[in-house]
């Protein structure tokens, strides 16, 4: 399957496998992965209002420029949107966007940059539960790390782009197969929801009997 | 949630036109002429009703003074079902299980079904199974834009679908809800009902000379039919609709009603207040109030009125019934598989007493298992004897709009129209000078106001808003009348 078609059978419409021309050095991959292992419970608490720790984010990855960066928030994160997995995702996305060794790394255009990782993780938990990013496995420590690393158009230290491009796609394979047959599968049974549900009998329906 | 609360849409809970409407009136919305959703034959509606019964059936739908019934709806309950009832029944009936289902006092918390039911939908749904949470308390809580969003993530892909009839809701949001329902479980409603009863003291017999169940709405257009419920040996129920248009002359109504003296009716606090103002004799076992707050004023009237028990049954269209007052106490949790927390706007579960946002855990319904779910309803929880309760449910306020005529418009009516000409969600205020102002996310504002103006007179005004956040934050109180002191 080319990556096309790939993403074209794919109803999250995932940027997360996207091919990357090009990176810059990032800071060790073990780095990340230790802080990625150091996420506070209070990231994944429900008390975290995102929109707050993403503007915090903002604040520490650069100096808050003149534009508008609420704009750039509504345009780029849908940060009103209640899918859960995603908000949780974000969180622990800026938890690892403030490690000072991806700080001193971030080329600019910081926040624009920073964005995008956050939309593109969001996607990444679609298929990766956020559990298995906080487990003890140290693959999926890795793939979290490389893909927000590739998110961020960086490398891991000491790796080629080739080499990075290579070591994800062996990877995320794994990860990569089971999103397209789990998207697929939930795509089919949506539908057959949907289809079950219009047709007419199902919408005469049942007496209903309280008005709760 | 049910219409009366919500708004109308496809599918049985949906309005349908009422007499006038249905010959081209101002208002009249199309998509429900009448039988129009009718589509399954009496044998697929009454799989076990028995020929005398078909007869009975017959009869009951052509009864002297019945309203224009505009629906029909059976229970579609086959023999398989009504085994699995029968167990259900001697399950909730039988003395030594009462008390079982919800939350007990001494048991854990949660209970060991909600574990259960973590493990269930993680490895069938994908909303959980993308989470990957193993246990309850590594569960965010979900909302009813979650539902919006993507439905079928909820639903657990191990149940056959090929029964699945529809419910919906329109919910605080405005925009509807269609969710997947499953015949037994709304039977199951029945059961509970004759529990809840005889946890009062009410005995409901199956008597065939009164009508068992009577559903009355009170709104301009709404579904009405006459149907018959096979696990109470065929006993004749209905839905009918107070609305004087709904009948075919003056009088037909509380003819109707005295004939079928109804063992029990179920309605809203406003539709049931319309029935205790008719001049009529019907002597009620008890009357099943839901949908909106019934104040200890509609209480007193009710039970007043009728001189029988009032319940406010408590609960939404996705989850079912959660809770029950009995005497305007305390809510107390239903006997069946609910499990109940309170939070903060934050999220923070609180203590019991303290005051929040009620959060159900559900387990009835097989096609929309629900985790940690936010109701809306604020209430703060605490113990009757061993039984969860909820202190101060409010949330439910029903809304009524005067007239420039003078007449009162339930809130229901302006949610049909607003719903049919495309409006997604809104907040709607009528000032003290009568003025109305929508305000309202899709649609089209000269439509929408056309619509309203025949509702309510010229003094509505409709403004278009370009995001939800538009409408304010939190859950949008879609309606306010500062003239509204009925009810």
């Amino acid at each position: 399957m080319t990556d096309e078609t790939a993403r074209g059978n794919d109803p999250i419409g995932s940027t997360v496998w996207e091919p990357r021309r090009a990176s810059s050095p990032g800071p060790e991959l073990g780095a990340l992965m230790a802080r990625l292992r150091a996420t506070p419970p209070a990231i994944v608490d429900e008390d975290v209002v995102l929109e707050a720790l993403v503007h915090d984010t903002l604040d520490l990855v650069e100096e808050r420029g003149p534009g508008d960066v609420l704009g750039h928030l509504d345009d780029r994160v849908d940060l009103t949107l209640k899918d859960v997995p995603a908000r949780l995702a974000a969180a622990v996305t800026c938890w690892l966007l403030t490690a000072p060794e991806v700080v001193a790394v971030l080329p600019a255009p910081r926040a624009a940059r920073s964005l995008d990782a956050i939309r593109r993780m969001a996607e990444l938990i679609a298929v990766l539960p956020l559990r298995s990013w906080l487990s003890d496995d140290e693959d999926r420590q890795e793939e979290v790390a490389r893909a927000l690393l590739r998110a961020l158009a960086l490398r891991p230290s000491g790796e080629t782009h080739e080499l990075a491009e290579d070591r994800w796609t062996s990877i995320s394979s794994t990860t990569r197969r089971e999103a397209l047959r789990l998207a697929a599968q939930h795509q089919a049974w949506a539908e057959e929801l949907a289809r079950r549900l219009s047709e007419e009998k199902a919408r005469e329906a049942a007496a209903q009997y309280t008005h709760v | 949630m049910s219409d009366e609360k919500a708004a109308a849409s496809a599918g049985p809970v949906a309005p349908a036109p009422i007499a006038a409407d249905a010959a081209g009136g101002a208002g009249a919305l199309p998509d429900y002429a009448a039988m129009g959703a009718a589509v399954r034959t009496d044998a697929e509606r009454w799989p076990t009703l028995s020929p005398l019964g078909l007869d009975a059936l017959t009869r009951w739908r052509q009864t002297p003074h019945a309203p224009i019934w505009v629906h029909e709806c059976g229970d579609l309950l086959t023999a398989e079902d009504h085994e699995v009832l029968g167990r259900r029944r001697a399950e909730l009936l039988e003395p030594a299980r009462a008390g079982r289902g919800g939350a007990d006092r001494d048991g854990d918390d949660p209970p060991a079904w909600v574990e259960a039911l973590v493990d269930r939908c993680r490895r069938h749904t994908t909303f959980f199974g993308r989470l990957g949470a193993t246990s309850f308390d590594q569960l965010p809580m979900i909302s009813r834009a979650d539902l919006v969003r993507d439905v079928a993530a909820f639903v657990p892909r191990d149940q056959p679908l090929d029964r699945v009839v529809q419910g919906t809701s329109s919910g605080s949001s405005g925009a509807a809800l269609v969710i997947p329902l499953d015949p037994v479980e709304i039977s199951t409603e029945l059961l509970l009902l004759e529990r809840l009863l005889a946890d009062v003291g009410v005995d409901w017999p199956h008597d065939p000379d009164r009508v068992g169940l009577l559903s009355v709405v009170d709104q301009r257009q709404a579904f009405t039919y006459a149907s018959v419920l096979t696990i109470r040996d065929d006993q004749r129920m209905a839905r009918v609709n107070l609305d004087p248009a709904a009948w075919c002359v003056p009088g037909d109504r509380e003819s109707f009603l005295a004939a079928a003296r109804p063992q029990v009716v179920t309605g809203s606090a406003l539709s049931l207040l319309a029935l205790a103002r008719l001049d009529v004799r019907l002597d009620p076992l008890a009357l099943v109030s839901g949908a909106v707050d019934l104040t200890p004023a509609a209480r007193v009237e009710l039970e007043q009125r009728w001189q029988t028990t009032v319940l406010d049954l408590w609960g939404l269209k996705e989850t079912g019934p959660l809770a029950v007052s009995t005497d305007g106490g305390p809510h107390v949790v239903v006997p069946r598989r609910v499990h109940l927390e309170v939070v903060d706007g934050g999220g923070r579960a609180l203590p019991d007493g303290e005051c929040g946002e009620l959060v159900a855990t559900v387990d009835g319904n097989p096609l929309l298992p629900l985790l940690r779910y936010r109701t809306g309803d604020t209430g703060s929880l605490t113990w009757v004897g061993d039984r969860r309760a909820i202190v101060g449910l409010e949330g439910r306020a029903p809304v009524s709009f005067r007239a420039a005529d003078g007449r009162l418009v339930p809130s229901v009516d302006l949610t049909q129209q607003l719903q049919h000409h495309g409006a997604r969600s809104w907040s709607v205020h009528q000032g003290r000078d009568g003025t109305v102002v929508a305000r309202v996310l899709g649609g089209q504002p000269a439509v929408l106001r056309e619509a309203l103006c025949t509702l309510l007179g010229d003094a509505v005004c409709v403004e278009t808003v370009p995001t939800p956040a538009d409408l304010g934050p939190g859950k949008p109180r879609r309606f306010s009348s500062a003239l509204d002191g009925a009810g």
